[in-house]
């Protein structure tokens, strides 16, 4: 136990700063996962930023998207720092787009984003009556 | 106790159970016998080969008003359904038909008709004869009465009694019409018997003639021993011809198409109609038949093949009919929503043969259902692409999500601009295009 401390100790202090200051500029993870209303992960859904023009697609497996920065259409880039809100909108086909704002912590950002169905009410549509066409008599006329 | 008990139970049902039972009469079945069955407000009428009378008409062995438009038991519709027919074509000759004699033939009764004003002679029992000719023809001579007079004997029947001797001082009289029975009582025809008005004897009276017969029986000719039998007072039922097979009256045919009552043999005939006709206007109406049977018969599956078949080749400028299969292909899945798409825009080409409020919402429901069919597609191209991360995958769910925001897009402009719930475009629209900018939101 004491030499597993000690160990430990060593290790932080022969580390690298380079890697420290690398860490610290590569933003915080951000993962997103997103579900339907019964908590099924929707495997079509995408996510991005509202100024971004790319859609990000998430695992088909578990319905998520992870990332540390977003990179605008300008070239800027957005990296996730702790504190930011970040705004993403979540869509999927059928389902109603929903835009989040999310504040990033420092650690285990986790967002679940539930997609509700486009519900469409079949109203009762009037069938047109399919007529017979027949030929209008014609008057006389004059000639 | 409860042998008292039970004696006033029985007493007490007994009494209820009478009390239902002379509660019900004849006048509680009245509606079974409705006065105008027929739609076209006639008594009686033949409608797809069925008569249809004031009596109780029996379907499936129970008993109905003969008015009832769709059956009790099975809601299958009845002779009676549609209120659109007109007056039923009567199939008989003119002038109608006379009855055939019985086997054993009764003296027939003469036509009622007036004993002529002047005559001198007083009133016996034998019935008044019909005006015969001038020249009247004894056809045998009967013994001289005891009067000197002479009494042309009845014309010669079978069964024809001998005539009573004329009385006193009785004359000449003509000859009596279709051998009578002297003795018997005029019977009247209850049904006015046609006889043609023979010409009025000389130096007698012009008598009437009698009332004209109904259609139902053929005018007679003058006696000369034609046996017409006397009819009841009800209109002689005209035996439903059965219905013919043929389609060369179209018009004939749109009461049986719009219950669905075409018989197999004229949807073959109409069928092949279709084929060998040269006239696409005649194509059209034999078409709109079949179309219009299968859809009042409830067969979904054949309605459909019809319709496919008149709007791939025959017509489709028709936007009720376009819209009627698209709305139909709409229910189903997304392998018919590339129809639904496609049939929803040859409507929409055609639109303005519909006005006012027709229009509004016609064209709305189009444009829903077209969206509709885009996004179901989108979908399924979307986790086609999941699957298979090809690049022909992806582009077929970049086209298909293309689609569904324009057409969506076209949705929510139209609700917005005539004023209809935009709310279900507006979110098929955002999330087609992934943000609300595009949509206008």
């Amino acid at each position: 136990m004491k030499f597993r401390a000690l160990a430990l100790l060593f290790a932080g202090l022969l580390s690298d700063p380079a890697m420290a200051a690398k860490k610290e500029d590569a933003g915080v993870e951000v993962k997103v996962q997103v579900v339907d209303l019964k908590g099924e992960p929707i495997p079509t859904s995408v996510v991005r930023h509202p100024s971004e023009s790319d859609r990000h697609r998430v695992n088909s497996e578990d319905g998520t998207w992870k990332a540390t920065a977003l990179y605008m259409p300008d070239g800027s880039e957005l990296r996730f720092t702790p504190g930011m809100d970040l705004e993403l909108e979540v869509s999927a086909p059928g389902y109603k787009t929903q835009q989040v704002v999310y504040q990033v912590r420092k650690s285990r950002n986790v967002l679940q984003v539930a997609l509700e169905v486009i519900e469409i009410t079949e109203e009762n549509v009037e069938e047109p009556i399919i007529t017979f066409k027949q030929d209008k008599v014609r008057e006389a006329t004059e000639e | 106790m409860m042998r008292a008990n039970f004696w006033t139970r029985s007493v007490v049902a007994g009494l209820v159970l009478m009390g239902t039972a002379s509660a019900e009469d004849w006048t509680s079945w009245t509606g079974l016998f409705p006065a105008v069955p027929c739609s076209d407000g006639w008594l009686g009428c033949v409608v797809g080969g069925q008569s249809l009378g004031a009596g109780a008409a029996t379907v499936a062995g129970i008993p109905a008003a003969a008015n009832a438009r769709l059956n009790w038991w099975d809601l299958q519709p009845t002779a009676a359904l549609s209120p659109f027919v007109g007056l039923s074509a009567y199939s008989g000759p003119i002038g109608g038909v006379v009855a055939p004699p019985p086997a054993a033939e009764p003296p027939p009764a003469p036509a009622p008709a007036p004993a002529p004003p002047e005559e001198p002679v007083a009133q016996n029992d034998t019935p008044a004869p019909a005006p015969a000719p001038a020249s009247i023809r004894e056809p045998a001579p009967a013994p001289a009465p005891s009067g000197g007079s002479l009494r042309p004997a009845p014309a010669p029947v079978a069964a024809a009694p001998a005539p009573t001797p004329a009385p006193a001082g009785g004359s000449l009289r003509p000859a009596p019409a279709p051998a009578p029975s002297p003795v018997a009582a005029p019977t009247p025809a209850p049904a006015p018997v046609a006889v043609a008005p023979a010409p009025a004897p000389a130096g007698g009276s012009l008598r009437p003639s009698p009332a004209p017969a109904p259609a139902s029986v053929a005018p007679a000719p003058a006696p000369t021993g034609a046996s017409l039998r006397p009819t009841n007072n009800n209109v002689t039922p005209v035996s439903a011809a059965p219905p013919s097979d043929s389609c060369d009256d179209l018009v004939m045919l749109e009461p049986n198409a719009l219950m669905g009552q075409l018989t197999k043999g004229q949807t073959s005939c109409l069928e092949s109609r279709i084929a060998t006709e040269p006239q696409q206007t005649t194509r059209d109406k034999v078409s709109r038949l079949l179309i219009n049977n299968a859809y009042a018969k409830g067969d979904k599956g054949a309605w459909e093949q019809l319709v496919k078949r008149h709007l791939e080749s025959i017509d489709r400028s028709d936007p009720d009919m376009c819209y009627n299969y698209a709305l139909q292909l709409s229910r189903g899945g997304v392998g018919r929503a590339q129809g639904v798409v496609r049939w929803a825009d040859y409507a929409l080409e055609n639109k303005a043969k519909w006005s006012g409020s027709t229009y509004k919402s016609r064209v709305f429901a189009l444009m829903k259902i077209k969206a509709e069919a885009a996004m179901k597609l989108w979908k399924d191209a979307e986790e086609k692409y999941t699957a298979d991360r090809s690049d022909e995958a992806e582009a077929a769910s970049n086209k298909y999500r293309a689609n569904a925001k324009e057409y969506a897009k076209e949705w929510l402009d139209y609700a917005k601009a005539s004023g209809q719930d935009s709310s279900a475009a507006l979110a098929l629209c955002v999330s087609a295009a992934g943000n609300a900018s595009y949509c206008g939101g």
